[in-house]
């Protein structure tokens, strides 16, 4: 086992462990992952009490503690092997088996939720699909399932939209996001989006957890139409309205103030710059198209000038530039090429040049004047304040700013936030590159949900989320614990979210044990236990007696069984006075103990103390363990999996993997102390249902040798004279009762083919006593497109309308089809080979 | 006889086909040609960037199979019916059972000659949390009570 050092956070630490335990169980962890490396990292931090710590890893099924003699907690360890964990709760408390989450899934399909927004009907679907920039095709995926809260989703659609949240938000609205101004945006909406309630009333939204496959780090998703409703609602509360900016600049010597005022009343990269050109520019009853080529080594900035009636575009850069622009619409085309003027303000030089038919130029600053304030004569000082004036964009709410460089969101397509479609139409134009990370999932076939990724806030609590180091580019949550974006605040907010989602009719989210197929077919569940097996009770006291004495009595009772006294008394019972002794061995089992008395032979009391046996029999449970599937499929099972299980004085034993696959195990020897032959249980159970699946027996009596006859009879036995034995039996003889254990020994001793041979009680004595499992898995070699290629197995009725990808018909029947008879043959051929969808 | 041709980028065994450079024309039937594979007259500069046909008039959709030129400026394309484009929408209302599928029915459970696996194999060890007695235990027997 994994010996963890003493050491372990309380508070948020604690609920760190859930959160960590809650990912790690349903992907599937062990000593590699992060998640148990960041808590070995918590636990070595030595920085609370022992008594903290027993507290807190008393509650993680994962960990198991050790005490010592006073008490004390000394030792934490992880259970389980390195790569195969017993994490997550006990396999034989769930009711149905077939859901248990295996450790690790290769082929991902989660248990996806959705809730029907006319009838509330809540339908579990088949499949994520995750789609993935850079991918070819898409491929299935995972995601665990839970739900959020309404400020931390739209904190996190902020977020994503570049905008920066602080705790001033709060001191100014406390309630900024308060859900019943939300819901008025769209009420028939966000009666769709939204999941239930949790237990403080509030809204919950569904979100998928994506997690890194190398970083295990976690980066939340959440559906397009939910996210579309939180920017309207950010709209529709000023978030994204650009505020009047202001210029200044150090040197206004001799700058007109009409300039100084009115510049920069507006900047907004509203020119989208497609390559070297965009289109469909220009309005009413004359539309045109412009592009422009732009050679320089700075960037070109753009303005307009309204002087009167008048527009007049020019371009300005710190460095020569030229600008060949080209303007297409019903008269024709033209071409223009404009160079820059180089020209000198306030000692400052620059290059500018008028700008007809140039609209595309990169980094375009699109500039409105107040009419007439402005008169083409302030064209350089125009082009002197955007150069070389430093713009304060004030904040439009107080606690809300743009991120640097951040991607901004522009509204001004929108005109009513309500029209929920519109903004999502603008969202998809302006962050394509969030479509195309996306997951979908399609629970009914045909209505196909997207879900896109969405940066959470790192700080702030429940209602109040603060931004916290988040940022759009950096979706993914870094909780590795090094250099890690997590403070408490997220942890309790994750937390929150993962343990929150609530049962709302039918709908589960619960991660350790997700909810039962719909339909199951045929029944998937076993029941019914085995009856119990009785030890019998009593035994002939009067004919013999039964002692466990320890070490130093077995050398007095020696001592005096060879003095002169006892060898002249007995001999006037015994011809032999080992005749009185019926047997010494060693059995590897606890006995039951009646009470103490001295060693009687015949009626002589050796005066020698020594416990006295009570029972017979003796009963020693081994414990059990839990055996998960690791990968989620057919390679779980026979013929690709195969599990034995080594039973100390039996030896290995092969186990049906079906039979105890998803089960609890449970090894449970019963002893006869006199013989020591043993029976061992191997009880499996599942689904809340199981018994006795094997049994295997064997002895555990290691036998000593008291006269050179009993010798002979150990070393027959173990040299296999099973013949000479038995003779010596059927005879009566004095070697009779001391050879009977070392004849049981022969008669159980097993021969094993695969991997261990005979397992008498001497030899088993020098073996391991403690039972384990030996599980042989396949190292897979899938190859990671075949979905696309060859697809999974199936054997399913469809509607082929309602598939996607890849799908091979095993039966079909083509009918409907106003087709000639050779087409329809055809039709029936391509759809048994395997066509795309 | 009105004929389109296209190129077309998608899987012959794509449902739905991914067309593009529609390039619409006249064309004749040839003499005693079928429906399902014909072949037609064009009258066109070249026409071997295309792969692809549609005739309205037959309402359905080909595979080029191959050029023939007649003479400068004529063409007579063979055709190859391509009866999956065709009968899109029919066949997307048929019911079936799918024997292996990429993402609808797909089963992890059920066997088939997909799963793959190397010859290596790895080996994990559960250790249940306690046993028999280490050390043992003496059990001496005496005749008499």
């Amino acid at each position: 086992m994994e010996i963890l050092a003493s050491g372990i956070t309380t508070g948020w630490g604690s609920q760190w462990e859930t959160l960590a335990n809650a990912i790690n169980s349903y992907y599937g962890g062990g000593v590699d992952s992060a998640q148990y490396q960041r808590v070995v990292q918590m636990l070595n931090s030595g920085e609370y009490t022992m008594e903290e710590m027993d507290a807190i890893i008393g509650n993680i099924p994962e960990f198991s503690r050790t005490y010592n003699s006073a008490g004390e907690l000394v030792q934490v360890s992880w259970k389980g092997s390195a790569t195969t964990s017993n994490a997550g709760s006990s396999i034989a408390s769930e009711i149905n088996s077939n859901v248990t989450t295996a450790t690790k899934s290769q082929f991902e399909t989660a248990q996806t939720i959705t809730k029907d927004a006319q009838t509330g009907t809540v339908t579990i679907g088949d499949t994520l699909t995750k789609y993935k920039t850079g991918q070819l095709a898409p491929t299935t995926a995972k995601g665990v399932f839970s739900s959020a809260i309404a400020g931390v989703t739209a904190a996190g659609v902020g977020i994503t939209l570049a905008k920066t949240i602080d705790g001033a938000l709060y001191n100014a609205l406390p309630a900024f996001w308060d859900e019943h101004g939300m819901s008025a945006i769209n009420p028939e909406t966000w009666s769709y989006i939204t999941a239930g309630e949790n237990d403080f009333g509030s809204a919950l939204f569904n979100l998928i957890f994506g997690i890194d496959p190398e970083t295990n780090n976690p980066t939340a998703y959440i559906d397009e139409t939910t996210f579309a409703y939180m920017t309207a609602y950010m709209i529709s509360q000023g978030v994204f309205d650009i505020a009047d900016e202001h210029a200044s600049i150090d040197d206004t010597t001799g700058l007109p103030q009409s300039v100084i005022d009115a510049l920069p009343l507006a900047c907004s990269e509203s020119l989208q710059f497609t390559g070297d050109y965009i289109s469909g520019r220009g309005t009413g009853s004359d539309p045109a198209s412009e592009y422009a080529t732009i050679t320089g080594s700075s960037p070109v900035y753009y303005y307009v000038i309204q002087d009167g009636s008048s527009i007049v575009a020019y371009a300005c850069s710190l460095e020569p530039f030229t600008l060949d622009a080209y303007t297409h619409n019903r008269y024709g085309e033209y071409h223009t090429t404009h160079t820059g003027s180089k020209a000198t303000y306030n000692n400052k030089e620059f290059y500018y040049c008028q700008a007809d038919g140039a609209s595309a130029l990169d980094r375009v600053y699109y500039y409105t004047a107040t009419p007439n304030i402005l008169s083409f004569a302030d064209r350089i000082e125009c082009a002197y304040v955007i150069l070389f004036g430093v713009h304060e964009e004030p904040q439009t709410i107080a606690g809300i700013t743009d991120q640097p460089n951040g991607k901004r969101f522009n509204i001004s397509g929108i005109s009513d936030p309500s029209d929920i479609n519109s903004v999502l139409n603008a969202l998809k134009n302006q962050y394509p590159e969030l479509w195309q990370d996306r997951y979908e999932i399609s629970p009914d076939g045909e209505t196909v949900i997207k879900y896109i990724p969405i940066s959470l806030p790192t700080g702030g609590t429940g209602n109040q989320p603060t931004t916290d180091g988040a940022s759009q580019t950096e979706p993914e949550v870094d909780i590795s614990g090094e250099g890690s974006n997590v403070t408490d605040e997220l942890i309790k907010t994750l937390i929150d979210m993962i343990q929150n989602a609530k049962t709302t009719e039918g709908m589960e989210s619960d991660m350790q044990t997700p909810t039962q197929p719909v339909n199951p077919n045929p029944a998937d569940t076993g029941s019914g236990s085995t009856p119990p097996a009785v030890i019998p009770t009593g035994t002939a006291k009067s004919l013999f007696a039964i002692y466990n004495p320890s070490q130093t009595e077995i050398n007095n009772f020696g001592a005096w069984l060879w003095s002169p006294a006892f060898v002249d008394q007995l001999l006037k019972l015994f011809n032999d006075p080992m005749q009185s002794i019926i047997g010494l061995h060693k059995i590897f089992a606890q006995p039951t103990i009646s009470g103490t008395d001295t060693i009687h032979v015949g009626y002589l009391d050796s005066g020698v103390s020594s416990n006295v046996v009570g029972a017979q029999y003796v009963t020693v449970s081994c414990g059990s363990v839990n055996l998960s599937e690791y990968f989620g499929n057919v390679f779980d099972y026979d013929p690709f999996t195969d599990v034995q299980i080594y039973l100390p004085f039996i030896g290995i034993e092969k186990l049906n993997t079906g039979d105890v696959m998803r089960g609890s195990i449970e090894v449970v020897y019963h002893v006869d102390v006199i013989t020591g032959a043993c029976l061992a249980e191997i009880n499996v159970t599942r689904d809340l249902g199981g018994g006795t699946i094997y049994t295997y027996s064997g002895n555990c009596a290691v036998q000593y040798p008291i006269s050179s006859g009993s010798y002979m009879g150990i070393v027959a036995s173990l040299a296999s004279i099973a013949g000479g034995v038995v003779g010596t039996i059927a005879s009566g003889g004095a070697l009779a009762p001391v050879a009977f254990g070392a004849v049981n020994g022969a008669l159980n001793a097993r021969t094993r083919v695969e991997h261990s041979g005979g397992f008498s009680g001497n030899s088993g004595a020098m073996g391991i006593k403690k039972p384990y499992l030996i599980i042989t898995r396949p190292q897979t070699a899938l190859a990671d497109t075949f979905p696309m290629f060859n697809g999974y197995p199936a054997n399913k009725s469809v509607v082929i309308g309602t598939c996607s990808g890849f799908i091979k018909c095993d039966k079909i029947h083509v009918e409907n089809i106003n087709a000639t008879t050779e087409e329809l043959s055809e039709i029936e051929s391509l759809l048994k080979d395997g066509i795309i969808i | 006889m009105q004929i389109v041709l296209y190129n077309n980028l998608s899987e012959k065994n794509k449902l739905n086909k991914t067309l593009q450079n529609a390039y619409e024309l006249n064309g004749a039937l040839k003499e005693e040609t079928s429906v399902l594979n014909p072949d037609v007259l064009i009258e066109i500069e070249n026409p071997t960037n295309f792969n692809y046909a549609y005739i309205p008039e037959f309402g359905r959709y080909y595979f080029i199979k191959g050029f023939t030129s007649v003479r400068n400026g004529l063409w007579r394309i063979s055709l190859d019916v391509d009866v999956l484009y065709s009968f899109k929408d029919e066949i997307l209302n048929l019911s079936g059972i799918v024997s292996n599928s990429e993402t609808n029915g797909a089963d992890n459970y059920l066997n088939g000659d997909v799963w793959k696996s190397k010859v290596k194999e790895t080996t994990s060890i559960i250790n249940f949390p306690s046993g028999l007695s280490e050390n043992g235990h003496f059990i001496l027997i005496t005749a008499g009570g």
